[in-house]
């Protein structure tokens, strides 16, 4: 496997220059965590496994650079893996006005969430602007198992490459007197392998001062145009307006139309699971009934260009008893095309003493569609969060559910443990 | 697997049974909690590492050394007056990194130390203003493992993005919001499951 090796050689590359790097006597810290997974799962088989992370952060103010590791490696009776998740070397130069980053490490853009194996230049100007440069291979698809087969290769990944860059600045609008704090972001990135794709995208943020009585409406959006089709491929846009200090009125309107040449991972997990185009709006309020008791209500509308079209809606309450526990309340409800969702749940959260956190849920739902009939799912659930000692967390969880209505129904119990290890920190005194 | 899993459910409920009525003692001074709602100080959990490290009772405390042994008299001259606190305790838990960096472990509420667009339904939306400014994130999710351990997870153990059930009745909702789906699951993530049970 590939990857694997690939990672293999990143470790070895990582100790032995974490061992030149400890015996440089410069002041500077090293902490981190190992971390044991382990899930069972009465059901499927995939669920059962176990995985064993481990997360390594260097860092030396004086000379103004970082390092971080953040990997697993994990078993299960049908497979083994192993992720690199973060390898990386950060240095900042100028006044720390130029970040540099080389390696793997995490990246944000309009493509999405993901890994790069590559190279992140940032300058920050004192105004408040930044340029961005990025090169090098998003990665994401190895993270679980790949399915062999098929022919349209949607469902192998691909070397795909990316570059782009990225330029965001604050908006002058002291002459604006209904417009504050505003931004915008402009970019554009390139795809290369097999198929090429060009991408440009735009984003905004601000407050929009209405008039002087109402209060102000955060402002944010977010587009991304393929230049293949001179098209919108994905809009997102937000608009919250508190009302007070604890409750809000919020719009929301997204679309999604999926490239003909899929490059993220999430445009591979559209085109593999719908057709054409999808436009969502929602709106939602949620506020505060008493210094206890808050509540909320959302509603959705889905419009697809093929496929269901459909509404729902979700009701949440949370409530604070005076001994420190909370109890959490929600309904959820879907439906579409003469077929629904629903569900009712509930919560109850109580420290039982300064190191042990109980939690304790229940849910019930029903599902109808007409291909399968009616489901009913009841479902139980206990969460233990364990500070054993000051460096050693135990949380641990298992649920219960049960379902009914439909031929491959079963019962599912769940189990699940994190415990997770503070390593000692070296250096960290010399900052004192 | 059934006998393994009531093992295990026994073993946890006797955990729970135990933890519940035999809480750990509290020394004086910890029952001072409820003083202070927004912030728990465990003493017991940092007595080690105040004493590897050096730090003394007076970084938080600017007491003299007394002879009073009554714990109430104590209480009231030991009260907390280096305020604020926030230096002291995130030269470790922050800055430094060399003890546990979640919040909750010190801040119970969590609404009362993160931004208040927070408050309200912010998992959801989140995204535009991670692409936004990921470093203003960072400020307080220290680095992106945050991220990685919603985005690339694939146990239930520490907390579930969906409600409790949700595994079992998600049909609807992939098939109307797929673009919701793919921010964090990739193509395969379906086939895990519907490989060995079907559609």
């Amino acid at each position: 496997m590939p990857s694997y090796h690939y990672s293999s050689a990143c470790l070895r590359v990582v100790l032995l220059f974490a061992a030149v790097v400890v015996a440089k006597p410069v002041y500077a810290a090293w902490s981190g965590s190992l971390e044991t997974r382990f899930q069972s799962d009465s059901y499927f088989d995939s669920g059962n496994h176990v995985e064993q992370w481990l997360n390594l952060d260097y860092r030396s103010r004086d000379d103004s650079l970082t390092w971080g590791l953040l990997g697993n490696y994990g078993a299960s009776r049908l497979e083994s893996w192993m992720n690199l998740h973060r390898l990386y070397l950060g240095k900042d130069f100028f006044d720390n006005k130029l970040q540099a980053k080389a390696g793997r490490f995490e990246h944000i853009g309009t493509a999405g969430y993901s890994t790069l194996d590559g190279l992140d230049l940032r300058w920050r100007d004192a105004k408040g602007g930044q340029w961005e440069w990025f090169a090098g291979k998003p990665r994401r698809t190895e993270l679980y198992f790949i399915p062999d087969g098929g022919n349209d290769g949607m469902d192998k990944p691909e070397s795909k490459y990316m570059t782009g860059v990225r330029m965001s600045c604050p908006l002058d609008t002291a002459h604006l007197d209904w417009l504050d704090n505003s931004s915008i972001g402009l970019g554009m990135r390139y795809h290369w392998s097999g198929v090429d794709t060009w991408k440009l995208d735009g984003s905004f943020s601000g407050n929009w001062l209405p008039v002087a009585d109402l209060p102000p409406v955060e402002l944010s959006a977010a587009m991304v145009l393929d230049t293949d089709g001179i098209g919108l491929e994905s809009f997102d846009a937000q608009a919250r307006m508190r009302l007070d200090g604890y409750s809000q009125l919020l719009l929301r309107g997204r679309r999604y139309d999926p490239p003909e040449a899929p490059v993220t991972f999430a445009d591979r997990y559209y085109g593999y699971y719908a057709r054409g185009s999808q436009t969502v709006v929602e709106g939602g309020y949620q506020g505060r009934y008493s210094q206890t008791l808050t509540w909320g209500a959302n509603l959705r509308a889905i419009a697809r260009e093929e496929g269901v079209d459909g509404a729902g809606a979700d009701l949440t309450l949370n409530w604070k008893l005076p001994n420190g526990a909370t109890v959490e309340g929600r309904m959820e409800w879907l439906a579409g095309d003469g077929e629904h969702a629903g569900g009712l749940l509930a919560g109850y959260r109580r420290p039982l003493n300064s190191r042990l956190l109980l939690e304790l849920n229940a849910a019930a739902r029903n599902e109808y569609s007409r291909l399968d009939g009616s489901r009913t799912v009841i479902a139980g659930e206990v969460r233990l969060d364990w500070m054993w000692s000051r460096d050693l967390r135990l949380r641990s969880m298992l649920e219960l559910a049960r379902s009914s209505g439909r031929w491959e129904d079963y019962n599912q119990v769940r189990f699940g443990l994190r415990l997770v290890y503070q390593l000692p920190a070296r250096g960290a005194e010399d900052y004192r | 697997m059934k006998h393994i899993s009531s093992v295990i459910l026994l073993s946890l409920l006797s955990l729970m049974v135990v933890a519940g009525d035999a809480p750990e003692e509290k020394r004086w001074w910890e029952k001072r909690v409820d003083q202070r709602p927004a912030l728990y100080f465990p003493h017991n959990a940092h007595d080690q590492a105040m004493e590897e490290s050096g730090v003394l009772c007076l970084a938080c405390h600017p007491f003299g050394k007394i002879d009073e042994t009554d714990p109430e008299a104590v209480g009231e001259m030991s009260a907390v007056a280096n305020e604020p606190l926030e230096a002291i305790c995130h030269s470790c838990h922050v800055e430094d990194r060399s003890a546990p960096t979640e919040c909750r472990l010190c801040h119970p509420d969590p609404k009362k130390i993160w931004p208040r667009d927070h408050d309200l339904d912010y998992v959801r939306l989140h995204g535009p203003d991670a692409l936004e400014d990921e470093r203003a994130c960072s400020s307080c999710h220290l680095d992106l493992n945050y991220c990685v351990d919603c985005h690339f997870r694939r146990d239930a153990a520490s907390h579930r993005e969906h409600g409790l059930g949700y595994r079992l009745s998600h049909g609807l909702e992939a098939r109307m919001d797929p673009q919701k789906c793919s921010s964090c699951h990739n193509p395969s993530y379906c086939f895990d499951c519907h490989r060995e049970i079907g559609p």
